[in-house]
């Protein structure tokens, strides 16, 4: 019965453009997934200015485009362009065609699974993200795309334009560096 | 086991606290509105020459029925054959009447075989017929006729030259 009246309300919305409330369409899908899109573009761009207006661009293409047919397949969509619009500011402000060619991400670290089972005891959100801030860009997004959006090496290969075994590499990099960061925060 | 992952799976929601700027909705919905408004005036703001090619091709369009509508009804009723006709009689006459009388008598006795039915073939025509139809028995029937004359204008001019 619910998902009946769920459906009804989702076919007189699209007539009618608006909710039963009077809230319109646009303003409900934006209550419900700005958030999400803020966060994810933050975390790649680390500029609060930058990642509203990617989530504002994200949502403006969705609304220039036709409907999708579920409610994951918008999710997914938006997600991607918001990823993809985040990265292309990245390499806008560096004028870099490759996040992955920055100097920053050539260091000599050794590639090792020694972090896998590092502690989290006394660590907080609020130091994690603090270090997370302070990694370089590349690191960043990529630990963002895979810890916060759950994508494998081979999809941020894709996103990036690079080959995945780098991607992979870059990601127990980017998760040593974190913890360093983190080494230097809990004292 | 990766560590780092379970942490942020577990503490994924206190990830994302931090608070938006104040106004980001309204901001969003100025440029919603001005998007709509762009695209609603897209047309409106098209250079001159545009909106003239615009109309010239609706004209063209809203045109073609018509014509093709006109010339299906010429053909039916014969009037387009007939036309076609009378041109090439004429040309054939003016080249007859540089020849001498007698030849210029057969010739035009030839013509006038060809152009004049005593009742036109549309007339004998049954009403049941379809339009298609029509077409098909006029076309085929005036098709003799033309090629008779093209013939016969091909023989005059080979005798004036």
């Amino acid at each position: 019965m619910i998902s009946f009246n769920r459906q009804k309300e989702d076919i007189m919305n699209r007539i009618f453009g608006s909710s039963k409330r009077g809230v319109p369409r646009e303003e409900q899908i934006y209550n419900e997934c700005h958030k999400k899109l803020y966060y994810t573009s933050l975390r790649i761009l680390n500029n609060t200015m930058e990642a509203e207006e990617v989530m504002h661009d994200t949502l403006l293409k969705y609304f220039a485009r036709e409907e999708f047919d579920s409610q994951r397949e918008r999710d997914s969509w938006l997600t991607r362009v918001c990823i993809n619009l985040s990265i292309d500011r990245l390499r806008k402000r560096r004028s870099e065609d490759n996040l992955l060619k920055r100097e920053e991400l050539k260091g000599e670290l050794e590639e090792s699974d020694s972090y896998e089972e590092y502690s989290f005891k006394g660590v907080t959100v609020s130091m994690v993200k603090e270090a997370l801030q302070a990694l370089a860009e590349g690191y960043r997004v990529i630990l963002s795309l895979v810890l916060f959006e759950g994508y494998d090496y081979e999809e941020i290969a894709q996103i990036i334009g690079v080959k995945e075994v780098s991607v992979r590499t870059q990601y127990i990099r980017g998760k040593a560096r974190l913890i360093e960061e983190l080494e230097k925060r809990r004292g | 086991m990766d560590s780092l992952r379970n942490f942020i799976d577990e503490n994924r929601e206190s990830f994302n606290t931090s608070e938006l700027r104040s106004g980001h909705k309204e901001r969003f919905l100025k440029r919603l509105k001005d998007q709509k408004t762009e695209s609603h005036t897209k047309f409106i703001i098209m250079p001159q020459w545009a909106r003239m090619a615009v109309a010239s091709v609706v004209v063209i369009l809203m045109a073609i029925p018509i014509f093709v509508n006109q010339r299906f009804s010429q053909m039916e009723s014969g009037e387009y054959f007939t036309q076609l006709l009378e041109n090439q009689s004429d040309r054939i006459e003016k080249l007859a009447n540089t020849l001498d009388p007698e030849t210029q008598y057969n010739v035009k006795s030839t013509l006038r075989q060809l152009t004049e039915d005593p009742i036109p073939l549309v007339q004998q025509l049954p009403n049941s017929i379809s339009r298609k139809e029509r077409r098909e028995i006029v076309k085929g029937y005036y098709n003799n006729k033309l090629e008779g004359a093209e013939r016969l204008e091909t023989y005059v001019k080979s005798l004036v030259e």
